[in-house]
C-alpha cells in the first residue's frame, strides 16, 4: 500500500518534470523559467478580468444615474406649480446630463485600460453631479414653487379676510382677536417670501464640480431655506384659519 | 298772473325750507330732480347704514373663499412635504 503511493508520487513528478521541460523546449526558455511565465499569464487574466468588472460597476452606476435623471424628467413635465423659466432651466440641465451621460456610457464600453475607466468613473461623479446636486436642484426648485404659489394664495386670502373683518367690526360683530392673528399672518407671509427670495436662482446656478463640501453647503442652505419658509407657511396658514373661524356666525 | 307768481315763489321757498331742515347738500337736489325718491337715496347712503347691510354678506362670503382657499393650500402643503423629502440628504449624495 505503501509502495502504491511512492510509486505514484515518483510518476507525478516525473510527469511534471516532463511537462515543464517540454513547455520549455516549445516556448524556448529554460525549464526554471515556466512558472514566471505562468504567473503572467494570471497576472493578464487577472487584469482583463478586473477591467471587465470595472467596466461593469462603472456602467451599473451610469446606468442608475440616467434612470434618476429620466425620472426627475417626468417629475417636471408633471409639476403643476413649476413656473416656466424653472422648467426650462431644470430640463436643459436634464437633458445635457443624459446626453453626456449616455456618451460617457459608450466610452466606458471601449476602454482598454482601468485608469481610463478610472478617469470615466470621475468624470461620471463630478461632471454631473446627479445624485448631490441635480436632484436637490429638481425637488428644490419644485418645492420652491409650490411655496410660491401657497404664497400668492395666502396673500389673497389675507387682503379678503382683513376686509371681512373690518366690515364685520363695523357691523359690531364681536372678531376676537382677529386682527392681531392677521397681523401675525402678514409677518409669517413676509418671512416667507424672506426665505424664498433668490432660492431657485442661487440652486440653479451651482455647477457639478470636484468640490462636493462646495456644492452640498449650497443645496443645504437652500433646504433650509425652503424649510423655513414652510414653517412660515404653516403659521399663515393657521392663521388664516383662526381668523376664518371668528368670521363665522 | 301775480297769484299764480306768488304761489309758485312759495312753493320754491317751502322746498328750499325743507331741504335745509334735512340737512341735505344742495347740489344733490339738482342731478335728483323734484322725485321724492332722491331723498330716500341719501338717506340710505349715509356712512353708518351701508355696513349693516352689506357686512354679514361679506362675512359670509369671505368665510366660504377661505374654506376654498384653505382646502387648497392643504394640499400645497401636502405636496410641499412631498417634494422636500424627496429633496432630503440620501447616502448617494456624496457622489
Amino acid at each position: 500500500m505503501r509502495t502504491d503511493m511512492l510509486i505514484r508520487r515518483g510518476l507525478l513528478f516525473a510527469a511534471t518534470t516532463l511537462t515543464a521541460a517540454a513547455l520549455a523546449s516549445a516556448t524556448g526558455v529554460p525549464a526554471q523559467a515556466a512558472a514566471p511565465v505562468a504567473g503572467v499569464a494570471v497576472q493578464a487574466a487577472d487584469q482583463a478580468a478586473n477591467l471587465a468588472n470595472a467596466k461593469k460597476l462603472t456602467t451599473v452606476r451610469i446606468d442608475g444615474r440616467l434612470a434618476m435623471l429620466r425620472a426627475e424628467g417626468v417629475a417636471i413635465r408633471n409639476a403643476a406649480r413649476l413656473t416656466d423659466a424653472h422648467q426650462a432651466a431644470l430640463q436643459k440641465t436634464l437633458d445635457a446630463d443624459i446626453a453626456g451621460l449616455t456618451e460617457l456610457r459608450a466610452k466606458v464600453a471601449a476602454e482598454t485600460t482601468l485608469e481610463a475607466v478610472r478617469a470615466d468613473t470621475r468624470s461620471m461623479v463630478e461632471d454631473y453631479r446627479v445624485y448631490l446636486l441635480v436632484r436637490p436642484q429638481v425637488h428644490l426648485t419644485l418645492a420652491a414653487d409650490v411655496e410660491s404659489a401657497a404664497l400668492t394664495r395666502l396673500r389673497t386670502l389675507h387682503g379678503k379676510l382683513a376686509e371681512a373683518v373690518t366690515a364685520a367690526e363695523s357691523a359690531g360683530k364681536d372678531v376676537g382677536d382677529a386682527e392681531a392673528k392677521l397681523a401675525h399672518m402678514k409677518s409669517a407671509l413676509d418671512a416667507m417670501e424672506s426665505a424664498l427670495s433668490g432660492l431657485v436662482d442661487d440652486l440653479l446656478a451651482v455647477p457639478p464640480g470636484p468640490d462636493a463640501t462646495a456644492i452640498k453647503a449650497k443645496t443645504t442652505a437652500a433646504r433650509t431655506d425652503a424649510r423655513t419658509a414652510r414653517t412660515h407657511l404653516r403659521a399663515a396658514t393657521t392663521d388664516a384659519k383662526a381668523v376664518r373661524d371668528l368670521l363665522k356666525p | 298772473m301775480r297769484r299764480a307768481i306768488a304761489m309758485t315763489a312759495l312753493a320754491v321757498a317751502l322746498g328750499v325750507a325743507l331741504t335745509a331742515c334735512r340737512g341735505g347738500d344742495p347740489d344733490a337736489s339738482q342731478p335728483a330732480g323734484p322725485d321724492a325718491g332722491s331723498t330716500v337715496a341719501t338717506t340710505t347712503n349715509s356712512p353708518e347704514a351701508a355696513p349693516k347691510t352689506t357686512a354679514p354678506v361679506d362675512a359670509a362670503a369671505a368665510v366660504s373663499q377661505a374654506d376654498k382657499d384653505l382646502v387648497e393650500l392643504d394640499k400645497l402643503l401636502a405636496e410641499l412635504d412631498g417634494q422636500l423629502k424627496k429633496a432630503e440628504e440620501s447616502p448617494n449624495d456624496e457622489d
